[in-house]
């Protein structure tokens, strides 16, 4: 397939045009011939120097438990789970804060063009590191690295209508993601190769992420709203309580 | 209703008015640049303005920004507004909102999503800032001023400079100027070797004053760098506080 460029992501027509193919190409099962539109995958939003930059960074920075009130293990005790919140977090003099902010201009664009929503804002960004802890063979009891679940419940009050993911993978074997359309449905796998952006609608996409052989898993993680009130919210912020 | 619909007057969103604006910007001789009065719906700007009174405004983090390490006489006081945590973040990071400025004013972004916003506080009876260029990695500008009741008297103009090829011997020369800059209001000709960042032949160059607008309420003035030696400088002010933000594009 072409290259993704700036003419297909800003125009809503492409840019679906362009994911249907996509899907159809790579991810398409036949016992679904009936596909929805509200999810898509898109390959090299990243180059691999970026994707280093921001490993690097979430190495750097990330803290074990964030997200999850300190919980450094919270579905499964093989693989320990660090995050960096980006939107309460960085600052202008972050060395990555540049590609921070183009990523996410990038992927809010994407969204935005794809969904033909213009309201969709991104209310939480963050890195997320999942490492591998003890590497196991493919045949184990327990497949998840998070179980198939649907993102619909609010968080801090603000309700989640879609969520994206970019990966920034080098190596990690296992911790593919999976899409439902129920939670009983046949499950499409796509696995987290740097650069790659699957986007989706948070209500009736069941998905999870499947257990982690060996390696870490990278991925900077966007949860948008499309209500005015819900916006407004998190924006009463100021630099002063930042400081 | 989209993020634009909610903070811009809809006469500048309406498409003819776009494309006049555009125009009228490409229209323009020398620098490409325009102002546009009661740009943004009253109520909203009011809002950004209550929560602009809240900030902690700092002269150091200004000074610091110096690109190149290149020092300019300035008095103003500055916050950098990041995504998701200033009062208006939602517009200035927005990817509608960075269409809309790189299609007024007809520029071509680099590296779309690049954003810098200065929310900014100069006091009063400021020195003024010495004339000097924002182009280079910047591919265009937008400055919104927050006073009301603004006269000609109280300073704080922006000016826009033109380099000339030709020397008047009644130019006076002015090199390096230090405190107030108050000559900025009193002559429309001068000659200088060192407007910020200088120039590359290193030698004085006459230039004269192209325009010059009052920090106006709900004004919000473009400039688009296609010309890199887009030369501004802004006149000492009195005794109001002069409040706006700028924000940059690459």
């Amino acid at each position: 397939m072409a290259k993704l460029s700036i003419e297909i992501e800003s125009n809503p027509k492409l840019l679906r045009e362009y994911a249907r193919k996509s899907w159809k190409q790579n991810f398409s099962i036949p016992q679904c011939a009936q596909e929805e539109d509200n999810r898509f995958v898109l390959d090299n939003l990243l180059t691999p120097a970026e994707s280093k930059i921001l490993r690097d960074f979430t190495d750097k920075n990330a803290v074990d438990g964030e997200g999850y009130h300190g919980e450094k293990h919270p579905h499964t005790k093989e693989e320990l789970f660090s995050s960096y919140n980006v939107t309460h977090r960085y600052q202008k003099s972050s060395p990555a804060y540049d590609l921070l902010i183009k990523t996410q201009f990038r992927v809010l664009r994407i969204m935005m063009n794809y969904f033909e929503d213009y309201n969709i804002q991104i209310f939480f960004s963050q890195l997320v590191k999942r490492t591998c802890l003890i590497e196991s063979s493919r045949f184990k009891d327990q497949p998840w690295s998070h179980p198939p679940h649907l993102d619909v419940n609010p968080v801090d009050d603000v309700a989640r209508t879609h969520t994206a993911v970019l990966y920034l993978n080098e190596e990690c074997d296992g911790g593919n993601f999976i899409f439902q359309s129920t939670d009983h449905s046949p499950q499409r796998v796509i696995e987290p190769i740097e650069g790659r952006l699957i986007g989706f609608s948070a209500s009736g996409i069941y998905h999870g992420i499947t257990h982690i052989f060996s390696g870490t898993r990278y991925a900077y993680t966007f949860w948008f709203t499309t209500d005015k009130q819900d916006r407004a919210h998190d924006l009463t912020h100021t630099a002063n309580q930042k400081s | 209703m989209n993020i634009l619909e909610d903070w811009i007057n809809p006469y500048y969103l309406r498409e003819s008015t776009k494309k006049a604006i555009r125009e009228d910007v490409l229209s323009k001789p020398y620098t490409k640049y325009t102002a546009l009065d009661n740009f943004f719906i009253e109520e909203k700007l009011e809002e950004l303005i209550t929560h602009h009174h809240k900030l902690d405004f700092s002269e150091v983090l200004d000074r610091t920004a110096r690109e190149n390490g290149e020092w300019l006489p300035y008095d103003g006081a500055v916050v950098w507004a990041e995504p998701n945590t200033h009062f208006g973040s939602d517009l200035f990071f927005s990817p509608l909102w960075h269409d809309y400025l790189s299609f007024v004013t007809a520029t071509t972004l680099e590296s779309p999503g690049k954003a810098e916003i200065k929310l900014r506080y100069h006091r009063p009876y400021a020195d003024g800032f010495w004339i000097h260029s924002d182009g280079f990695e910047r591919k265009m500008s937008a400055i919104c001023y927050f006073n009301k009741d603004w006269k000609i008297e109280d300073g704080g103009m922006i000016q826009l400079w033109k380099i000339e090829s030709t020397k008047d011997p009644s130019a006076p020369l002015i090199e390096t100027p230090m405190g107030r800059l108050d000559f900025l209001s009193k002559y429309n000709r001068i000659r200088t070797s060192t407007p910020g960042g200088g120039f590359s032949d290193k030698k004085p160059h006459d230039i004269t004053l192209l325009d010059q607008f009052i920090p106006h309420y709900n004004r919000l003035f473009l400039c688009n760098f296609f010309n890199q030696d887009s030369l501004h400088s802004v006149s000492p002010s009195g005794p109001k506080a002069r409040l706006g933000f700028v924000q940059w594009l690459y």
